[in-house]
């Protein structure tokens, strides 16, 4: 069993966010919004089951979806703008910081 | 942000068309007709720019500080071509055979966005047009005459105001510092990362990946913010440490941050605004990718929600990005990138107390700042381009702010983080203005807890104290109807409104002696008055749940003034869906007259009283009753007389005193206070079964007065009352 994480970072805005990872839902967040002292929204900690992992986030209030394979990076920034999700996966060796 | 829009001029050398008087072709075609001059005359010791500082000329009443930003401090300093400046009102006591006390508050600032510096080989002049921040004033011109000697550093400056229509000012300022504005940082650390190194010293060269020219040099919080501009004296004497050992204690969260500095912060308990933050190293926070924050901040950002704002800070020493921090030297690539993040963070965070958002949240997501997140840069700019180009420094815009914003935006616990414009009213300026220097008095505002329930009636205690060594005539009236008081309201929505009491009284001072605290022992140094803030000339202050914040200024014989503390205050949400339909038949002019007048039984006011009545029987349990109880003892207490027929004149009573309906009534407060562990119900007890006292004398019980008196003397002893507080009772005692 591995571990990724995903962090929601800007452009949240009382959104709900639904995570799946290969179909389950592993998160269901409502009004998730993002903290402009960090940058950073809401943070995901998922238990990957297998080595295929493709996780699907979803903003049902924006119609906005979009599809990662969590295998790539331990973690993966989201950010969104409209109805436009976009990710980043961290660096081999390194991780994201906010502050 | 108050940051100009325009794009700064900067120059790291002197602006365009600046002649540099360090330059040898600098003397004016005068200067070249008389005899030359030996080289080194007029040679300069350090820059001009710097802080100057001093007293308006034809009087000691006002003080300028001043902060010019003309020519380069050091060579990482970048010069921003600004002057700015605040003004200060200056109050000054003479005692006979003493020095004089001299404190000074802060009034407004203001900025030159495009001085005009004239170098000659002696001197510069500098004019330009002067931008206040707030408020409305006339176009100001402003002229600075800098002269220097030879060998000697630059200043005093003789600095001129003159506004549209010939009103001209003039202050002699001596030069104080290469900084432009000064300030602390304590820094407190838990336990568990109690570990070297506690603050970052980062050499730019230890890392491969840097600028080809950054200039070799060691960075540290202290001198990245003296680069800036701003003088940061580091001030841990010795560190507290925090025990963060506690099992079922892992991760930190913003108000557990924000207590904790409630705690540890030798400066909290300060007046604020003030030049101070703290640094708080702690573990984690509850969120793991964070390695540090400013949670000084409203709880929409994700802050503590609890102002004044931007006073801490903390970092997270078991983030990953510190997994690999050396204690000495870093030896690769890895430790100087751990060293390198923990130098960075430091930095950040203590800039968002500054009032700085992220560069991308200010539309610069490009920036080389201390302010940008190195891996947001990456995304747009390319892998690892962040630290290949960073030249250790806040943008151009930050700069200005630091060193030329607006003292209430850019002073830690000012304006709310990530605003500008909360304290924007005029009477603003009055309202959180910054006490300097000292004082002769201290007004000090007090509700413990500073928690009220909806429609509870809103008093604080507002204490004199004497800080001279000789003995302080004071007023004890401290209603703000008398005039000594002036009081201001930050409600939650962040305007700011001046408490006006319904009626302003005309009366005679009541002066009392204030002891010198060095001499007092029993409390005699000191003076307490509850001050009832629930209605005034615009209505009810507190009528929504939320956070309140109150300042006080104290006018006293002898043109003494005082500011007070900032208290912070909640309103809660109502407890139960009655009482917020209750709330709807509280907020009215009736319910607010009876109890700004102390209660009323004239018949324009009776639905009010009612009111106040259901609310004392409802709510005998909670202060919500007891506070509206007190109210009907000055009702039942006693007659009520009025004109019943204006053309005869015939004034008659139209309602009897009723003591023993006003006794019952107010019975469940007296056992409410006495049992109350809040100290803000001293007072209130005390004033109570004073009243109490009369009224039992007015139904002939004086056994029960002064039973009633003991418990209130025991009561307050126990509590740590001043002995002064006690005798009064022990007085009344022997009357009743």
């Amino acid at each position: 069993m591995t571990s990724a994480r995903i962090d929601f970072t800007e452009g949240f805005d009382n959104d709900e966010i639904i995570v799946r990872v290969n179909g389950e839902i592993a998160f269901h967040g409502r009004n998730v919004t993002t903290s402009p002292l960090i940058g950073l929204a809401e943070s995901v900690e998922l238990t990957l089951p297998g080595e295929h992992a493709e996780a699907e986030i979803e903003l049902p209030g924006r119609g906005a979806a979009t599809r990662l394979d969590l295998r790539a990076s331990r973690q993966v920034a989201v950010s969104v703008s409209g109805s436009a999700l976009s990710h980043t996966v961290s660096a081999e060796g390194t991780e994201f910081g906010y502050g | 942000m108050s940051i100009p829009s325009e794009e700064p001029r900067i120059a790291e050398e002197h602006g365009q068309g600046v002649l540099d008087p360090m330059s040898a072709h600098s003397e004016s075609a005068q200067e070249q007709a008389l005899p030359p001059l030996p080289p080194w005359h007029c040679v300069r010791l350090g820059p001009v720019s710097g802080r100057y500082q001093g007293y308006q000329s034809t009087s000691r009443t006002s003080f300028l500080d001043c902060r010019v930003d003309i020519d380069p401090r050091g060579v990482n300093s970048p010069v921003t071509n600004r002057v700015s400046g605040d003004f200060h009102e200056v109050f000054t006591i003479q005692l006979p055979g003493r020095p004089p006390i001299i404190w000074r508050r802060y009034r407004e600032s203001w900025i030159i966005d495009a001085p005009r510096a004239t170098w000659s080989r002696c001197e510069v002049t500098i004019t330009g047009e002067v931008r206040f921040w707030k408020g409305t004033h006339p176009m100001t011109q402003t002229r600075i005459r800098i002269p220097w000697g030879t060998f000697a550093p630059a200043g005093p400056a003789e600095i001129t105001f003159t506004e549209n229509g010939g009103v001209a000012r003039t202050y002699h300022c001596p030069r104080t510092s290469v900084n432009f504005r000064e300030m602390t940082l304590e820094v407190d650390v838990c336990n568990s990362v109690n570990v070297t190194p506690l603050m970052p010293a980062y050499h730019t060269h230890a890392h491969s990946n840097r600028p080809a020219n950054v200039p070799a040099r060691t960075v540290t919080v202290e001198s990245a913010y003296q680069e800036a501009g701003i003088g940061l004296t580091l001030n841990t004497p010795a560190h507290t440490i925090f025990d963060d050992a506690n099992n079922t204690f892992s991760t930190w969260s913003a108000p557990e941050l924000h207590d904790a500095m409630e705690t540890a912060f030798s400066q909290f308990s300060g007046g604020w605004p003030r030049w101070s933050m703290w640094g708080f190293m702690a573990g984690s926070f509850d969120n793991s990718g964070v390695a540090g924050i400013m949670f000084d901040a409203a709880a929409a950002f994700g802050g503590a929600g609890e102002a004044p704002e931007r006073q801490g800070f903390a970092l997270f020493r078991k983030h990953s990005w510190f997994n690999n921090l050396p204690s000495g030297s870093p030896a690769n690539d890895t430790e100087a990138a751990a060293l390198r993040d923990f130098l960075y963070t430091y930095v950040h965070e203590a800039g968002h107390a500054f009032n700085f958002l992220h560069s991308w949240d200010k539309g610069r997501p490009d920036s080389l700042s201390w302010m940008n997140y190195p891996w947001r840069y990456d995304l747009r700019n390319g892998t690892d381009t962040f630290w290949n180009r960073f030249m250790f420094r806040f943008d151009d815009q930050e700069l200005i702010h630091m060193r030329h914003g607006d003292m209430a935006s850019v002073i830690m616990g000012g304006d709310a983080w990530a605003s500008g414009g909360h304290l924007e009213q005029p009477q603003a300026g009055e309202a959180f203005s910054v006490m300097e220097g000292l004082a002769p008095v201290e007004l000090l505002l007090r509700a413990e807890p500073p928690v009220y329930d909806l429609m509870e009636r809103v008093t604080v205690e507002a204490r004199l104290r004497n800080l001279l060594n000789v003995p302080m005539e004071i007023d004890t009236n401290l209603d703000p109807a008398y005039g000594s008081m002036s009081v201001f309201v930050q409600r939650p929505d962040g305007r700011v409104h001046h408490f006006e009491p319904i009626m302003s009284v005309i009366a005679i001072p009541e002066t009392a002696t204030l002891q010198s605290t060095t001499m007092a022992t029993t409390g005699e140094d000191r003076h307490s008055h509850e001050i009832d803030l629930t209605y005034g000339r615009s209505g009810f202050m507190f009528t929504d749940p939320g956070t309140y914040r109150i300042r006080a200024t104290y006018h006293g014989p002898g043109g003494i003034v005082a500011i007070s503390n900032v208290l912070t205050v909640r309103v809660l949400t109502p407890a139960s869906r009655q009482d917020e339909v209750q709330a709807a038949e509280y907020f009215t002019d009736q319910v607010g007259l009876n109890i700004a007048l102390g209660g009323s039984a004239s018949p324009h006011l009776s639905k009010g009283l009612e009111t106040l009545t259901e609310i004392a029987q409802r709510h005998k349990d909670r202060l919500v009753g007891a506070r509206a109880a007190e109210i009907l003892t000055g009702v039942y207490g006693r007659a009520f007389n009025r004109v019943t027929d204006y053309q005869r004149g015939t004034f008659s009573q139209v309602a009897r005193a009723e003591p023993q309906r006003a006794i019952e009534l107010t019975q469940p407060a007296v056992e409410l206070y006495r049992n109350s562990p809040d100290r803000r119900l001293n007072l209130a007890y005390h004033n109570l079964v004073s009243r109490r006292a009369d009224l039992l004398a007015a139904a002939d019980d004086s056994e029960q007065a002064q039973r009633e008196l003991r418990e209130l003397y025991d009561t307050l002893e126990q509590r740590k009352v001043r002995p002064s507080v006690l005798e009064q009772i022990r007085m009344r005692q022997e009357k009743a």
